[in-house]
């Protein structure tokens, strides 16, 4: 599967330029971490690897599969989660009856059963938040991008989250998993490769093993 | 001024029944026309809100321009339409109560697809983003991000329907302000002033207002009630 | 949801309520003017018309001008207006086949009580002559009705033009105008009937009047089929009939304005 590409890349607000990227490729099967302080231009990244804006200048290559993000800020419909849910497993497959099962299965592997009547948009942060990854999981995506995605979640979702995540990459091939965050143990425990961004460039490209997790430690 | 107010009680006690009719007719003519007008107006509006293209913004300006047509131009427009020498002619229309819905509606939809327009862009920044994201098609997002924004349209409906109600230029013209047939409060009042009736003019413009704040105030009870329900209970119904 | 149905719900039940569905069938478009509604005349006249025939009228009152530009593009099925040039034109177009007399008034010239230019009592001539000299307001419909046609040709034969800074072309009806001259105090050519039942005079008062020139004659007009097939010409031709005759005649004439008549029949 050819990979995710990026060349001579640049994207520019008028005279402001927040991504320089000359050659970037991203790997399926080789999860990917994003880091560095605010405004280096990881949301900016990810948004264009979604196809969500476009370069100023350069090409991005994408393979032709379902892309799925998770925003850094939910900004949910004032509809209820299952219904959501359903939409967003709807849209993704095509099939009524891949939906229901689909949006069962994600709605439950988020713990999200106790609020799955609610509407979506009066729900806390944090269940925001876990929603926005089941609405991702549940599109069936092999290019999975999350930007923060555990930012308003407290220990033990968090651990949830990041478990689904693992679980799901694991069972889907190939994936594209790219994620920015500032947590470095959920940097270490996820991504085989780790790049630091700094004023919209990157800085440092590293790659290692994943690291173990350690439950309760954070 | 005492002796229009004075004699506008009377009317609205008496239930005068000539005035009552014109009043009536007044709602019937107006309320057809926001219903109508809401229905086009408000999907077209969210979608020029979602449209990504570059004629976007040469289509908002033309919008905002329709918006600011006077009346009595709409009017005439209709009157041109629906003449018997003009194109709508054969549907026999004019100086009835359906040239003047169609008019009104020609009038305020613009209105409503600029409100709505404004209402959708606000989220369709945000939300709408994350609907495309999710693989919505256009006339999905359209559609709910419509059903997001329910909250506003009622809103939009009453400035439509208080622009409607309150104009005279267009049902003029296409209405012809017959007695018994298409005379309704607005063209009253201007036969009225026209007569050197000054305070039955004023005392009709009164009626109007009452009539206006009367349905504000039923529109304010509907959207309070149900009381008590708390909002992460309820959610949306059906 | 269920208050979302039940506002439309209240919103459909408008469309149960009669009077949006069609107008009678055999209803007639009468095409008339100002002075004719204002006055009250065709309140009185018409529902013994309807009585007598079942015909339904529907006036659209509106300058003479204008109601014959309406009758022009098939809008109207008969007319009845103040204009003798006009109609006669319209006619010689075709678009009527013949003019019938049916009543007339006389126009007055009305001004300030207080009268400064001394015009009371004036011959018509002479009176438009002093106003054309003066700056006095004077108030003129502009509209190209019956009553602006006679004010024209009035000038006209009293051999002035109007060149004081007085002159206000309104473009409005008779009522309008009326309410502009007596908030300016000014003068202004009006029919007898208009005035009579004009409610805010304010300081006005008839200055010149019962001239021959002043003589104000009403026609009926029928809207002719051949330039409008749709026109409802048996409504319009029974109009027209009832009007010139004895019955119309009658009601034309026992139409009173405190205890004044004001419009006089006149057919043949």
């Amino acid at each position: 599967m050819s990979p995710l590409t990026l060349h001579q890349v640049q994207v520019a607000y008028g005279k402001k330029r927040v991504l320089d990227v000359p050659e970037l490729q991203l790997h399926a099967g080789e999860p990917t971490a994003l880091v560095g302080p605010n405004g280096s231009g990881k949301t900016t990244l990810l948004r264009l690897l979604h196809g969500l804006i476009a370069p100023s200048r350069g090409q991005v290559q994408r393979p032709p599969v379902p892309v799925a993000m998770v925003f850094q800020q939910p900004a949910m419909l004032r509809l209820s989660c299952t219904r959501l849910l359903w939409l967003a497993a709807w849209w993704g497959s095509g099939s009524v009856r891949q939906a229901a099962q689909q949006s069962a299965h994600w709605l439950q592997a988020l713990q999200l059963q106790e609020v799955a009547q609610q509407c979506a948009s009066q729900l806390s942060l944090g269940q925001q938040q876990r929603l926005a990854l089941a609405l991702a999981l549940a599109k069936q995506p092999r290019v999975l991008l999350l930007d923060e995605p555990t930012a308003s979640m407290d220990a033990p979702n968090a651990a949830l989250a990041e478990n689904t995540v693992r679980q799901f990459i694991q069972h889907t091939q190939p994936v594209w998993l790219v994620m920015s965050s500032h947590h470095p143990q959920q940097v270490a425990t996820l991504a085989t490769r780790v790049l630091h961004l700094d004023h919209g460039r990157v800085v440092a490209d590293q790659r290692r093993a994943l690291q173990a997790e350690t439950p309760g430690l954070r | 001024m005492s002796e229009s107010l004075a004699l506008a009680w009377q009317l609205l006690v008496q239930a005068d029944a000539t005035v009552m009719a014109v009043a009536w007719r007044s709602l019937q003519v107006s309320a057809w026309a926001t219903l109508l007008a809401c229905g086009l107006g408000v999907p077209v509006g969210a979608w020029l809100a979602l449209l990504r293209s570059r004629a976007k913004p040469v289509l908002a300006a033309l919008l905002g321009t329709y918006v600011a047509v006077p009346a009595v131009v709409v009017g005439l427009v209709a009157y041109v339409l629906l003449s018997r020498s003009g194109p709508l002619g054969f549907l026999g229309w004019l100086y009835s109560v359906k040239a003047m819905v169609l008019a009104q509606t020609l009038l305020v939809l613009p209105l409503a697809a600029m409100l709505a327009m404004q209402i959708v862009h606000q989220s369709q920044q945000v939300v709408g983003e994350r609907l495309l994201s999710m693989g919505a098609s256009l006339p999905w997002r359209v559609l709910l991000l419509l059903h997001h924004e329910r909250r506003a349209w009622a809103t939009v409906a009453i400035t439509c329907f208080g622009r409607a109600i309150a104009e005279v230029g267009t049902v003029m013209m296409v209405g012809g302000n017959i007695e018994g047939f298409t005379r309704v409060l607005t063209t009253a009042v201007a036969l009225e002033t026209s007569k050197g009736n000054l305070a039955m003019a004023m005392a009709l413009g009164v009626v109007l207002l009452g009539l206006v704040l009367a349905l504000q105030l039923v529109l304010l009870a509907l959207k309070a009630w149900p009381l008590g329900a708390t909002p992460s209970l309820r959610g949306p119904a059906a | 949801m269920s208050q979302r149905l039940l506002r439309y719900a209240a919103l459909a039940l408008f469309w149960v309520a009669p009077g949006v569905h069609a107008a009678p069938p055999a209803a007639l478009v009468l095409a008339s003017t100002t002075s004719t509604q204002n006055s009250g005349l065709l309140a009185h006249v018409l529902p013994t018309f309807t009585a007598q025939t079942g015909i339904q009228v529907k006036v659209v009152a509106v300058g003479t001008g204008q109601a014959m530009a309406l009758a022009r593009r098939g809008d109207a099925d008969a007319l009845l207006v103040h204009d003798p040039q006009a109609e006669a034109a319209f006619v010689g177009e075709g678009y009527g086949e013949r003019r019938l007399p049916v009543m007339y008034n006389d126009f007055v010239l009305v001004g300030q009580r207080a009268d400064p230019l001394a015009i009371k009592g004036r011959t018509l001539a002479l009176a438009l002559a002093a106003l054309a000299q003066s700056n006095a307001p004077f108030v003129s419909r502009g509209d190209r009705s019956g009553t602006h046609a006679a004010e024209l040709r009035f000038w006209r034969a009293a051999g002035v033009e109007h060149s004081g800074t007085g002159y206000m072309a309104c473009g409005c009806g008779m009522g309008a105008a009326l309410n502009l001259a007596s908030a300016k105090s000014a003068y202004t050519l009006t029919d007898r009937a208009s005035w009579v039942s004009f409610k805010n005079k304010g300081d006005l008062e008839i200055v010149v009047q019962g001239e021959p020139a002043l003589f104000n004659p009403y026609g009926v007009i029928v809207v002719s089929i051949a330039r409008h097939a749709h026109v409802n010409q048996a409504g319009a031709q029974a109009f027209a009939d009832w009007i010139t005759s004895a019955p119309g005649q009658t009601a034309i004439a026992n139409y009173r304005v405190g205890g004044m008549q004001l419009f006089f029949p006149s057919a043949k």
